[in-house]
């Protein structure tokens, strides 16, 4: 009796101290942060870069403004613990103030049910603030929707970064400009036993953007929405034979052997060690290219447009960007709409921007930002001049796509491509996920 | 023929250590690469995974204490998984007892509704229980957590238990019906005592799946004085790379203490796996 008694004890007293850990947190919002705003964000900020250093400086920087706001910053670095809280958060109608989803064409759902606030009264109401570029903001004017449902808070051309130096040896004087030039180049690197480009599709993203570059370049921006709306099929011709290209590389040995069972982390290790000619990437990354304990080659990097193709002139600017958003909960009303409002303002200001490009290589796609050229990367002004001769602008192809399964569906055949899929079927298996879904 | 069936007795033998060495490679490979990452940086560990650090980063393990918050994670972890297992191992043992000495008329049917639990994925009832736990207010509740780890494994420890209750011989509890037990009396003082080895097997579990579990925390724990330490193994995870070097140190810190408490059980871990394989 004695044992089962101290075993009852142990419980008791393990659940009186879950319960009073339990309430302590409910309490320290409910009693001395009472009268407290509670504003949430779910972003993709997380992590230990300097980018993440600066946006928990400036929520700080709102919460000492306003104290009696409490900013609870849930954002998520990790793809899958995001998916799994934003999913949950939508459908159990607990969305956050601040928070980000991937697409455009999906977000009609959303809209529809009041989820996401159209930001466009805001954006008239401070022209001070409304300095975005204008390609990047109307990205996020959905289809059969008025209004701008986001703030691009992130942009820059997804470009290629080079080794100049592995060009130089393999005999090529200028990064090719045309596709047949690339092919040629990519001979020249294999002929030197360089990995030509550093692709690590078992992060299906890599394989993603290299089709996205080669569909923005074959068709143009424009085709994507075409794809999304549907009057285009992904079984057509032109599509096919964008997929083609990739598995056109990939036959050419253009990849790191066993590319589809590699990650990026892998291959961007190779490219900072000058094993790989060329990584395609965006900005984000301009960091890992500059630091010289990291980076050996970081004096041989450069960066270049996604060549175009001979026969599609007219496709030479249309360009592969990142562009990220902040939405806003649609539910939102007086107070708590106000400072989230605020707070989303204090995150893509005219200041932040500058911080963001200057110290972290971060850019803001916002027309007023004036930054120090002393201060940043080279590499990153190089690529802002580049991304100022962008034509059209798209991230990836299934953002048009009101399909949410289009991400996955998209890489996963692209990166099937690489083991032996050939276009025809990968279109099939794109196609066939839509036609299910009609 | 005596020759034969000793060469190939030896043969089967070799085979089996074989097998065996492949399997302990398999398994401690993971562990030593988690291990010798925790002292490189990102450069080192992709372009060397299994390589000696060139200098060993013990810098890693403080960005790891501090990054994770562990100070805090860790006793919130603690507090959380052995208030789990206890709850877990009162209720169950309990459940199991009822279940497995009394005919109840519903007895079959109470127990195929224990064992259905088990069959139910945790994605599926994922944004129910989201919209309970925001309807009733219960973010940032750990007793709530607490409940819902109990849930998902109570299944899984009655029937553990079950299996094992029905193996114990009856004569002791009749020997104690005879001397005016009571059925509490003969549970707490005969059955429980005797079903220490299937009670520490169904712990250790329940303390590993409280301890590692990341979904509902993630979903439901946003305060970070609650967090528990497999949240804090996030804060590593960026969208555009991650700090893979203190994020393997902070693995290693996080693994001890599992590791230390299955070690301390083992033998009771394993006598009580085979529990009710075989009835006397």
């Amino acid at each position: 009796m004695k044992r089962f008694l101290s075993l009852f004890l142990a419980a008791a007293l393990c659940a009186g101290m879950t319960a009073c850990s339990g309430s302590t947190g409910s309490k320290s919002d409910g009693n001395s942060d009472g009268e407290k705003i509670e504003i949430r964000l779910l972003t993709r900020m997380a992590g230990t870069t300097k980018q993440v250093e600066i946006f928990k400086d400036i929520i700080k920087e709102f919460e000492s403004k306003h104290p009696d706001v409490n900013v609870i910053d849930e954002s998520q670095g990790d793809e899958s613990s995001f998916n799994n809280k934003l999913k949950t958060d939508l459908s159990s109608g607990t969305l956050p103030n601040i928070f980000r989803i991937q697409g455009v064409a999906n977000l009609s759902e959303y809209i529809d049910n009041g989820l996401i606030m159209d930001l466009d009264p805001v954006l008239k109401a401070d022209p001070e603030w409304n300095k975005f570029v204008p390609g990047a903001l109307s990205y996020y004017q959905v289809p059969n929707h008025n209004g701008t449902y986001a703030i691009p808070m992130e942009s820059g051309l997804i470009g290629i970064y080079y080794n100049e130096a592995l060009f130089k040896k393999a005999g090529i004087d200028s990064f090719p400009e045309t596709w047949s030039q690339f092919k040629t180049a990519i001979q020249k690197l294999k002929a030197i036993n360089v990995t030509p480009i550093a692709l690590g599709a078992k992060t299906t993203y890599m394989a993603g953007h290299l089709h996205d570059q080669i569909f923005y370049k074959w068709m143009g921006t424009g085709a994507a929405k075409k794809l999304g709306a549907r009057n285009m099929n992904w079984t057509d011709p032109d599509v096919v034979k964008s997929l083609s290209f990739v598995k056109e590389l990939n036959d050419m040995g253009a990849f790191p052997s066993g590319a589809a069972g590699i990650s990026d982390d892998i291959v961007l290790s190779q490219f900072q060690k000058g094993q790989a000619g060329m990584i395609i990437t965006g900005t984000w990354n301009i960091s890992n290219f500059t630091n010289k304990k990291d980076c050996p080659v970081a004096d041989d990097i450069k960066v270049a447009k996604f060549p175009y193709f001979d026969e599609k002139p007219q496709y030479k600017n249309e360009d592969m960007q990142v562009i990220s958003p902040y939405m806003v909960n649609g539910k939102l009303t007086g107070k708590e709409k106000d400072y989230t409002i605020e707070l989303l303002k204090m995150l893509t200001s005219k200041d932040a921007a500058k911080r963001f490009a200057e110290e972290a290589s971060f850019l803001i796609p916002r027309t007023d930002v004036d930054i120090d050229t002393q201060k940043v990367n080279p590499l990153l002004l190089d690529n802002i001049e580049l991304g100022k001769t962008s034509t059209g602008i798209a991230v990836d192809v299934f953002d048009f796509d009101p399909l949410a399964s289009m991400q996955d569906t998209t890489r996963n055949a692209i990166v099937s491509m690489l083991v032996g899929s050939s276009p025809e079927q990968a279109a099939q298996q794109i196609q066939s996920e839509i036609d299910k879904s009609k | 023929m005596n020759k034969n069936y000793k060469g190939r007795k030896a043969l089967g033998k070799a085979g089996l250590v074989a097998f065996l060495i492949a399997m302990a490679l398999m398994f401690i490979c993971p562990m030593v690469f988690t291990v010798l990452s925790s002292f490189k940086d990102n450069t080192e560990i992709f372009s060397d995974p299994f390589a000696l650090p060139k200098s060993f980063r013990f810098n890693n393990y403080v960005e790891a204490w501090n990054g994770a918050n562990m100070s805090t994670y860790f006793i919130n972890s603690l507090v959380i998984s052995i208030a789990t297992v206890v709850i877990l191992a009162v209720v169950s043992s309990m459940a199991a007892y009822a279940l497995s000495r009394f005919n109840l008329k519903c007895g079959k049917a109470l127990t195929i509704f224990f064992l259905a639990g088990m069959m139910i994925p945790v994605h599926t009832i994922l944004v129910p229980i989201a919209y309970m736990i925001g309807k009733f207010n219960l973010k940032n509740n750990l007793v709530a957590l607490v409940l819902i780890y109990v849930a998902f494994s109570l299944s899984f420890s009655i029937y553990v238990l079950q299996r094992f209750m029905k193996g114990i011989n009856r004569s002791l509890e009749e020997a104690a019906i005879i001397d005016g037990a009571g059925y509490f009396q003969i549970y707490a003082r005969i059955v429980l005592p005797l079903t220490v080895p299937a009670i520490s097997t169904i712990s250790i579990f329940n303390f590993l799946g409280a301890w590692n579990n990341i979904l509902f925390p993630l979903l439901f724990i946003n305060d970070d004085k609650l967090k528990p330490v497999a949240l804090g193994l996030l804060n590593f995870n960026g969208e555009r790379g991650s700090a893979y070097g203190p994020l393997m140190a902070a693995i290693v810190i996080t693994v001890f203490i599992p590791m230390v408490i299955y070690l301390l059980f083992q033998e009771k871990v394993e006598s009580g796996l085979a529990a009710g394989a075989v009835k006397e």
